[in-house]
């Protein structure tokens, strides 16, 4: 009978540790704001997208060349993103290293962005007339967008109004060429998040 | 072994020790199929699917952005399917150029998400073999413009600028179909009702080449 009695004891405090501390501590997202997961994500998306695309797929190896210079990616979301997170989102596709030997089989170069070149001067190389030797075909451009909707939901255990918000977040990697402006390959990727609590927190 | 012990312990405290043991290994099973939720690595809590619809999304004051997604879909899936119906498209000796237009916004939504619809829709064209067949897809100039002033050396760019100051290229207005996009809603009481429009127009004449229209009702 004892036995029993710690037996259903134990299987009681697990269960509710269970319950009570181990998903606990996995509340209802409190923010929507764009993680480190959802750039990545995007990037590896999007390169899968660039490494089908017919755009390589009708170039080889004695294609004309073509330099691509990866540019920042521009901010049109409602978060918040620092340079280093901006050329993240370039950079994860851009110049991701099986991206590149991708791009070096089809003839295509990729540059440093010109606020890398001032190692140049150190080597005595005017960077000038390097960029003019250098002079991008193409672009490479990155954008975050987003479109963000919120409501009060619901009411609180105190009787707040409870408020949900979700934002669709989209990101669209473009290959354009410098002074045509043709639209060459296009990649997309979008995600959602949503968020509940209160909008003032 | 276990009889010998069993033997040498009548009182049967080693058969409570496994109980016990044997309940513990039960209580983290059960921990660990509670938490069954939680959510895999990589901060992926919160995320829900594009495509699925949300309290915030039905009771906001703005338009779902579910709507908004799948009419951004309807419209690339018309264009392509009419497409080659277009004789000013289809009898064009070189492919035709698609542009972005205008977005005339009369309804309560931001404008910025209208703009998410169109580049959308644009970008749907430039994967679709179909419609790129028939069209070349050009970047706006005031994306490019800026990108060529900033990275161009000097000297490249005094070159380039032609006298109306543009740094890249311009093209027969007769070739160019933009695609526009018109956005409506109608409110009465609790319930909006939009009406989306997208049209693609010859920037010479003016004339409408393709329309896609959408009604959509909401109530918050």
């Amino acid at each position: 009978m004892r036995i029993v009695c710690w037996f259903l004891l134990l299987i009681g405090v697990g269960s509710g540790a269970g319950s009570g501390v181990g998903c606990a501590a996995t509340p209802e997202s409190r923010t929507t704001r764009l993680q480190a997961a959802d750039v990545l994500g995007a990037a590896d998306d999007v390169r899968e997208q660039l490494a089908q695309s017919d755009f390589l797929a009708q170039r080889g190896a004695t294609s004309p060349e073509m330099v691509l210079l990866p540019t920042i990616a521009t901010n049109r979301s409602d978060d918040r993103l620092t340079d280093g997170e901006r050329w993240m989102v370039t950079a994860g596709v851009a110049r991701a290293p099986a991206v590149l030997g991708l791009m070096r089989e089809k003839n295509i170069a990729v540059q440093a962005p010109p606020t890398a070149a001032g190692f140049l001067e150190q080597y005595g190389i005017d960077p000038g007339a390097h960029d003019r030797a250098n002079l991008p075909t193409h672009l490479f451009t990155a954008e975050v967008a987003s479109i963000a909707r919120a409501a009060a939901t619901g009411l609180s255990s105190d009787a707040r109004a409870l408020d949900e918000r979700r934002d669709t977040y989209f990101v669209r990697y473009e290959i354009v060429e410098a002074t045509g402006r043709r639209v060459l390959w296009n990649g997309s990727a979008e995600l959602a998040r949503r968020a509940t609590g209160l909008l003032i927190d | 072994m276990t009889e010998a012990t069993e033997t040498m312990h009548p009182n049967a405290r080693p058969r409570a020790a496994r109980a016990g043991l044997l309940g513990l290994g039960l209580a983290a099973m059960v921990v660990a199929t509670g938490c069954q939720n939680t959510p895999p690595p990589g901060n992926t809590g919160g995320r829900v699917d594009p495509y699925r619809s949300t309290r915030a999304d039905v009771l906001s004051p703005e338009a779902n952005t579910v709507t908004l997604l799948e009419f951004a879909d309807q419209v690339s899936e018309a264009i392509v399917a009419r497409i080659a119906q277009v004789p000013e498209i289809y009898s064009s000796p070189n492919p035709v150029a698609i542009e972005l237009g205008a977005l005339v916004n009369n309804t309560q939504t931001p404008s910025s998400d209208f703009a998410i619809v169109r580049r959308r829709v644009f970008g749907n064209l430039i994967n679709s073999s179909i419609a790129s067949g028939y069209a070349d897809f050009y970047e706006a100039p005031e994306i490019v413009d800026p990108q060529y002033e900033r990275l161009a050396p000097r000297d490249q760019i005094a070159y380039r600028r032609d006298s109306a100051g543009d740094l890249t290229n311009r093209y027969d207005p007769n070739s160019i179909f933009i695609l526009n996009g018109d956005f409506g809603e109608m409110i009465r009481g609790r319930q909006s009702t939009y009406l989306f429009e997208m049209s693609l127009t010859n920037l010479q004449s003016r004339r409408i080449v393709f329309n896609e229209q959408v009604v959509s009702k909401q109530t918050r």
